[in-house]
Order: structure tokens, then C-alpha cells, then sequence
């Protein structure tokens, strides 16, 4: 434990993208009461880290499979979800059925979830107009409209999700499902689809970057978006676990193991964090610094080490408990 | 802005790939200022790599010809899907490969383009009246053909037929005279990019750059095409037209 304060102040904005639309698409359903903070944690988007073997590209953050990861965000928060991504050149009753998937959702009062809008970032459609053949929406960098042309002219695949029908998850449940997602990547036992070989995600991705950093092979760019994106979701991660040491605020058993569990590692994630905010400074974004200088890859290479080594006790912690969750601690033992 | 980056796009050809890292470098130059577009580019290169990885497991063709070859295959076979049928292609192939576009080979003095419409539905078109190096003309005959024929033995089979021929002829319309004669020659005449490239008297990539281009032309008409008659279709249902929720906070 250093004892670090989080140095972020603004937890209503984040720099992964995926977790901001999700967050906004659930305002508008019976679960308004999740804030970014619950959604970057309970989907494991506070926990992620994604880092391209080759030089820390800038796709790194979002080169996973959409909508297998969206869709599995959604589970852990308790929704049922759509999903399209056929792949281009779309077949028309495909774009079809695309579209009447995002009116359709329109019309129950849930924005749809999609990529790529005005940037390759994930963003939401939040209205439709046949007449002027438009769709109305936002991402983080702009507020506008999309012709359903644009929109069918994707890359790739055309890709949306929707949130269907909202379940009575407990918050016991949310926890559950959402330490195990983070344990799975954390691990690297999460599915990558295609990107499997080219990204390491959790501890590995750590070890990955300080190689690409040793031989001097980080892209500037990219290497200072990573840690953006990086460090602003451990600063996430810290503030996650903390608020569970003060929302699970119950006297049985279980409250008090939470509260307990998640204190220990909030204090290990606080710890990550500030290494990366640390590295955050070393390469500012969009210029990116001069990673390859061997003062600043030293530097990078030791904060990275110590990020790693207290993630790793964070981890830990997290395991301990998911063990708990999946087997309450008797609250009364006489022996 | 998206369409002066639409070089990078995934499936293109072996000229693009000179271009590939230049444009690279100078991204990452614009994106390193702060130039969002050029950082978004950087962000779909790199995706779009790894898309074509996975394709790659299927087709692996290390000719950029085999490549546009099968791109373009594709893309015409999406054409016949929009019509709901696939039978057309090898159909329209065979027909116009044994026949037709020979005479693009004995390199004809260019025509003006003429709208199909002008060919009065009147005439009654025999095949040796036809000009087969015209794209045109041809569907015109085929689709007359199939019009009559539809009236006789097999009429689901004919108006199938010509419901595939009028919406290629629709599409290829979002083509310019030449565009089109070189589009055909890759289709029908199965001639590669340098042949056509002597036949039109052009260079190789501009061909490459041509059928790429008219290639995503098709598409789009194809889209815009499939868009218009959704919405009308939606009009028809008495399904709302419009609806706008309050802003989301993202």
C-alpha cells in the first residue's frame, strides 16, 4: 500500500468508449440507478487491458469481439440483449433486419449501441427518421446525424447491440458474475475471436508491454492512448472497489466480507493506478512523448514492473472474494 | 471525410499496399498533432488487419489479382442476393461469355452512352440485332426475353429472372460509361487487369483503381436502393416515421 489519492476527479466521463455506451443505454431502463463507476466495474471494463504485441497500436483498446464482450457486459448488469454484425458488403434483408433492430429498440425508449459512428469508438443511436432516412446520434466526440447509408457503410461488419428485457439480478449476483469476468481476463481466459495472438489482455498484457518497451519498438501514439485508456479504467478499478466498501454498508456476514475483501484490493488497485497515471504524465496523449528515449523506457519499464506486481496482489484479493461469494463464511461458528 | 481514406480499406489491391505505407507514416505523423481523423484511420487499419486475418483462413491468395478477382466475384454474387437469387450469375455468365463480350476484345470505337430507357420497350430486339459488347443492350434483350418467356411454360422461373436483370441494370447505372465497359470486362470476359488495361489503353492500377472504385458504387446504389424500399416498405405498415429519445449522457 503507498497511500496514493486517485488523482481523477470526473467519474462521469471515461476514456473506454464501450463502457460509456453501455452506461448510457441503461439510463433508460428500470437500472438508472448504475453509475459509470458500477458499469466500468460490474462489466470488467475498469479491469481491462488489451496491448498489441508489435508496438502498443492504438486499436489495442478496442480490438475485441464486440459483440460477444457487449453482450456479456449486458449479461453481468442483468439485461437480455440483440445483437447484428452481419459482415460487408451487408446482404439487403440483413441491413434490414439491422436497422428494424435499432427502430425497434428506439421505439421501446433504449438507444442502441453501436461502433463506429463518427469515430471508431462505441456510441449510441438514440432516434430514427424514415422521412429524411437519418439516425440520431452520439459518441463522445459528436452529437449528430447518421444517414442510413453511412450507417451501411461499415467496415468490416455492421455491428449493433440492443438492450432487450431487464432481469432481477441481485447486487450478489452482479458481484459474482462481474469478479468472474475480471478474473477470466485477468487470466486470459476470455475469448479474443480473431484477435487471439496479435493482443494480450490481463497480467500477460503487462510483460508484453515492457518487451515492446525494451526493444524500443513503442509507437508513440498508440503507446500514449493505451495508457490513457489504461490507466483511466485502473483509476475506475480503485474507485469500484472503494465504493463497494461503502454501498454493501450491511452488518451480516456477507457486507461485512465485501467490505472487507474489496478494501484490500481497492488498495492494491489504487496502487496500479498511480504508477499509470505516473506513466500517463511520462507520454502525454495524442503526441505521445518519446517512448523509445532510453530514460522515459526505463522509467515506463519500472512502473509497468510495479503495476504488474501490485495487480497481481489485487487479483488475489478479487479471488478471495469470489470464494467468498460463491460460499458465505458462516456468520455464527461455535466449535 | 470517410470516402479520402477509402484507400486503406480492407480488400484492396497490391498498388494499395505501396500506398498503404505511406499513408501509414503520414498518419501517424497527423495523428501524433492530434488530427482525429487521421488517428481514427489508424485505429480501422489496424482492426481492418485483423479482419482479414480471419478471412485469410478461408481464401489465401497471395495475388493481389485473385484477390480483386474474388472481391469483385463476391460482390457480384451480393448483387443476384439482392434479387434473391444466386442462380442468376453462372446464368447471365454463361450467356454473355459465349456470346457477348467478344466483341469488347476487337476493341470497338467508343459510343456514347446511351440511358436505357432510350431503347424503346417497343422494339422488338432479335439477337443478331443486338450489340453485345453493350451492357445495355444486353439486359435489355435478356430481360424482354425473360418478359415473353414469363407469359409461357415456366413463368415463376422467367419473372425471377427478370426481376435479377432489372436490378442489375438499375445498379450498374451508378457506373459512368467507362467504369461500366471495365466492371464488364473483369465479370464477363474474365480478363485480368493487365489485358484490360492494354484494351482500354490505361495503366494496370488505374484498372486496379477503376473496378475498386466501381466495385464500391455498386454497393452503394445496392444500399441506397435497399434503404428506399425499407422505408417505404415501413411507410406502408403505418409504422411510426420518426423518434427521437432524449439525448443520452455518454
Amino acid at each position: 500500500m503507498n497511500g496514493q489519492k486517485l488523482k481523477k476527479e470526473n467519474w462521469t466521463e471515461t476514456w473506454t468508449s464501450a463502457a460509456a455506451a453501455v452506461h448510457g443505454s441503461i439510463k433508460y431502463t428500470d437500472k438508472n440507478y448504475l453509475d459509470l463507476v458500477d458499469v466500468m466495474g460490474l462489466t470488467g471494463h475498469a479491469f481491462r487491458i488489451n496491448i498489441d504485441k508489435k508496438e502498443i497500436n492504438v486499436a489495442g483498446p478496442t480490438s475485441f469481439p464486440g459483440g460477444y464482450l457487449l453482450r456479456k457486459n449486458l449479461t453481468n448488469l442483468g439485461f437480455i440483449s440483440n445483437l447484428a454484425d452481419p459482415t460487408v458488403p451487408v446482404p439487403p434483408d440483413k441491413l434490414e433486419q439491422t436497422i428494424a433492430l435499432i427502430q425497434e429498440s428506439i421505439d421501446r425508449g433504449i438507444p442502441a449501441i453501436v461502433f463506429d459512428l463518427f469515430i471508431p469508438e462505441f456510441g449510441l443511436i438514440y432516434g430514427y427518421d424514415d422521412e429524411e432516412k437519418v439516425f440520431h446520434a452520439k459518441d463522445s466526440s459528436k452529437d449528430g446525424v447518421v444517414s442510413y447509408e453511412e450507417f451501411a457503410d461499415a467496415r468490416g461488419v455492421l455491428y449493433t447491440t440492443t438492450v432487450g428485457e431487464s432481469l432481477p439480478h441481485s447486487k450478489y449476483e452482479m458481484l459474482r458474475m462481474a469478479l468472474e469476468t475480471i478474473l477470466d481476463h485477468a487470466h486470459g481466459r476470455e475469448w479474443q475471436a480473431v484477435f487471439k495472438g496479435k493482443y494480450d489482455i490481463g497480467l500477460k498484457a503487462y510483460d508484453t508491454w515492457i518487451k515492446v518497451m525494451e526493444k524500443r519498438c513503442g509507437d508513440a501514439n498508440g503507446n500514449s492512448y493505451n495508457i490513457q485508456v489504461v490507466s483511466d479504467a485502473r483509476e475506475f478499478a480503485a474507485k469500484f472497489l472503494h465504493n463497494l466498501t461503502i454501498k454493501w454498508d450491511g452488518t451480516n456476514i456477507v457486507e461485512r466480507g465485501v467490505r472487507k475483501f474489496a478494501g484490500e484490493a481497492a488498495k492494491h488497485y489504487e496502487e496500479v493506478a498511480s504508477y499509470l497515471v505516473e506513466m500517463r504524465e511520462l507520454f502525454p496523449f495524442p503526441h505521445g512523448g518519446d517512448p523509445s528515449s532510453k530514460e522515459n523506457a526505463e522509467r515506463s519499464i519500472e512502473l509497468l514492473k510495479r503495476a504488474k506486481e501490485a495487480e497481481k496482489k489485487g487479483i488475489k484479493q478479487l479471488e478471495i472474494l469470489l470464494d467468498f461469494m460463491k460460499n458465505y463464511y458462516a456468520e455464527k461458528w461455535v466449535n | 471525410m470517410k470516402a479520402e481514406l477509402e484507400i486503406l480499406a480492407p480488400f484492396e489491391q497490391e498498388h494499395d499496399i505501396f500506398y498503404e505505407k505511406r499513408f501509414n507514416q503520414q498518419l501517424v505523423e497527423k495523428a501524433r498533432k492530434g488530427d482525429q481523423e487521421a488517428f481514427s484511420e489508424l485505429v480501422r487499419m489496424h482492426r481492418a488487419k485483423a479482419h482479414g486475418w480471419a478471412y485469410s483462413v478461408t481464401k489465401d491468395s497471395f495475388l493481389a489479382e485473385d484477390i480483386v478477382q474474388e472481391a469483385l466475384f463476391r460482390a457480384f454474387l451480393k448483387l443476384g442476393t439482392l434479387l434473391e437469387t444466386d442462380k442468376f450469375t453462372p446464368w447471365l455468365r454463361q450467356i454473355v461469355r459465349n456470346q457477348a463480350l467478344m466483341s469488347i476484345r476487337s476493341s470497338k470505337p467508343i459510343r456514347q452512352e446511351q440511358p436505357f430507357t432510350s431503347i424503346g420497350p417497343s422494339k422488338n430486339p432479335s439477337p443478331s440485332e443486338i450489340d453485345w459488347g453493350d451492357m445495355d443492350q444486353i439486359l435489355f434483350y435478356l430481360s424482354h426475353t425473360a418478359s415473353e418467356k414469363s407469359k409461357q411454360a415456366n413463368p415463376e422461373e422467367h419473372l425471377m429472372r427478370l426481376n435479377v436483370i432489372q436490378g442489375i441494370r438499375s445498379l450498374l447505372h451508378c457506373l459512368s460509361f467507362r467504369e461500366r465497359k471495365i466492371f464488364e470486362a473483369y465479370f464477363f470476359d474474365d480478363l485480368n487487369p493487365f489485358e484490360i488495361a492494354k484494351l482500354f489503353d490505361t495503366t494496370k492500377a488505374n484498372v486496379y483503381n477503376t473496378i475498386s472504385r466501381s466495385r464500391k458504387k455498386v454497393q452503394r446504389e445496392r444500399i441506397r436502393l435497399c434503404i428506399h424500399e425499407y422505408v417505404q416498405k415501413r411507410a406502408n405498415s403505418g409504422l411510426a416515421k420518426r423518434k427521437v429519445l432524449s439525448k443520452p449522457d455518454i
